[in-house]
């Protein structure tokens, strides 16, 4: 393991260096653009030109572009995201209340994802040319093809309006609601993230489970299958233990491309669930041009996505010994 | 002879694809006693290894059927056999080694883990006490430092030790018969006799009938007692070793010994072929499957299908003409 203890830190000076990048870039593009974040501010009404300028200057920004940008670098260290040109509220403020949301909301939207792809692309490679599998083909290529905005409209009407049209209370069933399930998970605010959770895993979860799917069948015709199975293997056995984990490495990829891939579909869900999440900050952040904003979120998904692409990295030495994260080949 | 081990009778294996059923098996009878090694040999296609697959139900279904016959371990028709008890023969009491050791292990696990996992599903022991007997079997078929190489991955060995390690896996829970399926095909012509060695070898040492599957006559010839010849789904001779060599009653099989190349061959002249290939299994022909192909054939033999008839003491031959009073295969081989 010490290769690989090695080879992470190395990936994540790496990750540093993406984040400055791209941050650099960013910074230069709202530089380049045509308009000023401070006259779209006003709005429509025309400020006098000297509020206009005092307004400049407190945020720094008739400085030359390499002060900001040397402002801003030295600021960052001290973890200081700036302030929104829009709000005047901290940055950090605004990250950390949307990330409350917005983090809940990837986390059960990834956990779902993860557990409808492993289940659906089980059954059907398993259970191959059975209804089952047959189902689960129509989902997955139906799913795929059905926008955020209408899977979470239908899913809003299906089970949030239609049972209560119908007197059906499915939500409150069981009464009292315990405020918490084994004294730790809470139960406060899960109704209103369940659907959205699943808006956002049904999506890729299609995918993914096509693509464990093919990955299994092709596993499950291996030799070595044969040979599992002629040791005197319970089926089971062969298909968790035998064949699951060789058929890990594409869904693997898949699955760490979709969880990063997962927060575009998370701005159209918060839109579409009104949930008080990044996803509004974001849209509206980049039209207004509030670029400590955007740098900020900017710079949480940029290293969000390196850690991921980084487990996925590690993860497939972990499930192939054959594979080296170093790159050098074995022996 | 004791009672055998191991009866196929009159097998019939039949596939459905999409061209229409596929005749694989038509009525394949063999049979094996305890500590024999017995030589399956006959050509591609001709149902060699999906009779060895269907003893220990390996052969999915579908597009695999049944349509007749029984397969007796030592009296229980296996093909009846629920799974759950099919379980505890796989591996237990009979198992198999396959064609392709790059293949049959699986890449992730270690090899060690792969044969204790073996031995743990079939006897109560402790994860230490399978390694112990994981490592003396590597030791047994001669993988040096079997300790260290427990702890390998399956690519970390080579060929003919990956199969030093099936051999291992398959001999690990005492099993009474050892079907291998063309265990050299896919192997170093050095390292084959190596390999033949070692299953002819732990095999007798551990007492473990060998079925050994093959379209090599050389290997038959080496380590094999008794021989059955398959051709097109069905058993068309079945002798001792040196007597199939020596005197061989089948036209086909004849023609298989004249297809070896001889050491006393006159140089320059022409190896024989046996013409013809073999019949198209969606459409068996009516009466013996080698007819068309047979210099000897007569009318009867493309109309009326041979029946096994027993010529002298274990020897039995498929085929009209055996035993007629002037009938001679034309040269003799070997």
């Amino acid at each position: 393991m010490g290769t690989m203890f090695t080879y992470t830190i190395k990936r994540l000076g790496q990750m540093l260096i993406v984040v400055w990048a791209a941050v650099t870039l960013m910074f230069t593009l709202f530089f380049i653009i045509p308009g000023d974040p401070i006259s779209l501010k006003s709005g429509e009404k025309s400020l006098p030109p000297e509020i206009l300028h005092n307004i400049t200057v407190k945020y720094g920004l008739d400085q030359p572009t390499i002060v900001q940008y040397g402002r801003f670098w030295s600021h960052l260290f001290h973890g200081d995201l700036g302030y929104s040109y829009k709000n005047e509220k901290s940055v950090n403020t605004i990250l950390h209340d949307g990330l409350a949301t917005s983090g809940r909301l990837l986390f059960w939207g990834a956990l779902f994802q993860l557990i409808i792809a492993l289940t659906v692309g089980l059954t059907s490679a398993i259970k191959r040319g059975s209804i089952g599998d047959k189902l689960g083909t129509v989902f997955s290529v139906g799913i795929q093809g059905i926008p955020v905005f209408v899977s979470g409209l239908l899913a809003q009407y299906l089970f949030g309006v239609l049972p209560f049209s119908m007197h059906w209370d499915w939500a409150n069933f069981y009464k009292p609601w315990p405020t918490q399930w084994w004294g730790v998970i809470p139960t406060e605010g899960w109704k209103g993230l369940v659907l959205p959770a699943l808006v956002v895993a049904v999506v890729d979860a299609a995918y993914i489970a096509r693509m464990l799917r093919s990955s299994l069948l092709e596993v499950l015709r291996a030799d070595y299958i044969r040979t599992a199975f002629a040791k005197g293997l319970s089926a089971r056995r062969v298909w968790f233990h035998h064949a699951l984990r060789n058929a890990l490495i594409p869904v693997v990829t898949v699955y760490g491309t979709s969880l990063i891939a997962i927060f575009g579909v998370a701005v159209q869900t918060e839109k579409v669930f009104s949930l008080p999440g990044m996803g509004s900050t974001i849209a509206d952040s980049a039209l207004s041009q509030d670029s400590p904003v955007v740098l900020g979120l900017a710079i949480v998904v940029i290293a969000f996505g390196a850690i991921v692409n980084l487990i996925v990295d590690l993860s497939y030495a972990l499930i192939d010994p054959r594979i080296k994260v170093d790159g050098k080949a074995n022996h | 002879m004791s009672k055998p081990l191991l009866e196929i009778q009159d097998l019939h294996v039949h596939f459905n694809t999409s061209d229409g059923v596929v005749e694989a098996i038509n009525g394949a009878t063999l049979s094996i006693s305890a500590g024999e090694v017995l030589g399956l040999v006959g050509e591609s296609g001709s149902g060699k290894s999906v009779t060895a697959m269907s003893v220990l139900g390996l052969v999915p279904q579908p597009p695999a059927i049944y349509p007749a016959g029984k397969i007796l371990w030592k009296g229980t028709d296996l093909l009846t056999t629920p799974d759950r008890e099919l379980r505890e023969i796989r591996g237990g009491e009979i198992s198999m080694i396959f064609q392709d050791p790059m293949t049959s292990l699986n890449p992730v696990y270690t090899i060690g883990h792969q044969i204790s996992e073996m031995i743990r599903v079939h006897s109560r022991v402790s994860a230490k006490q399978a390694k112990e007997k994981s490592i003396e079997m590597l030791d047994l078929v001669g993988v040096p430092n079997p300790r260290q190489r427990f702890d390998d991955y399956p690519h970390q060995f080579s060929g003919g030790m990956r199969q030093r390690a099936m051999i291992a896996m398959a001999l690990s829970c005492e099993p009474e018969l050892l079907i291998a399926d063309e265990p050299t095909t896919a192997l170093d012509v050095t390292i084959q006799a190596q390999i033949l060695e070692i299953i002819e070898k732990s095999a007798r040492e551990l007492n473990v009938a060998v079925l050994l599957i093959t379209h090599d006559l050389g290997v038959v010839a080496g380590i094999c007692d008794r021989v059955a010849v398959m051709y097109a789904g069905r058993i068309v001779e079945e002798a001792p070793v040196n007597d199939l060599f020596e005197n061989p009653l089948m036209p086909y099989t004849w023609g298989l010994m004249r297809s070896i190349p001889q050491m006393d061959s006159v140089k320059g002249e022409r190896l024989y072929t046996i013409p013809g290939s073999p019949p198209v299994m969606s459409r068996p022909p009516k009466g013996c499957a080698f007819a068309s192909r047979c210099e000897f054939a007569i009318d009867k033999c493309k109309t009326d299908l041979p029946e096994i008839r027993q010529i002298s003491n274990g020897r039995t031959v498929r085929c009209h003409r055996v035993g007629e009073p002037n009938f001679a295969l034309s040269q003799k081989v070997l």
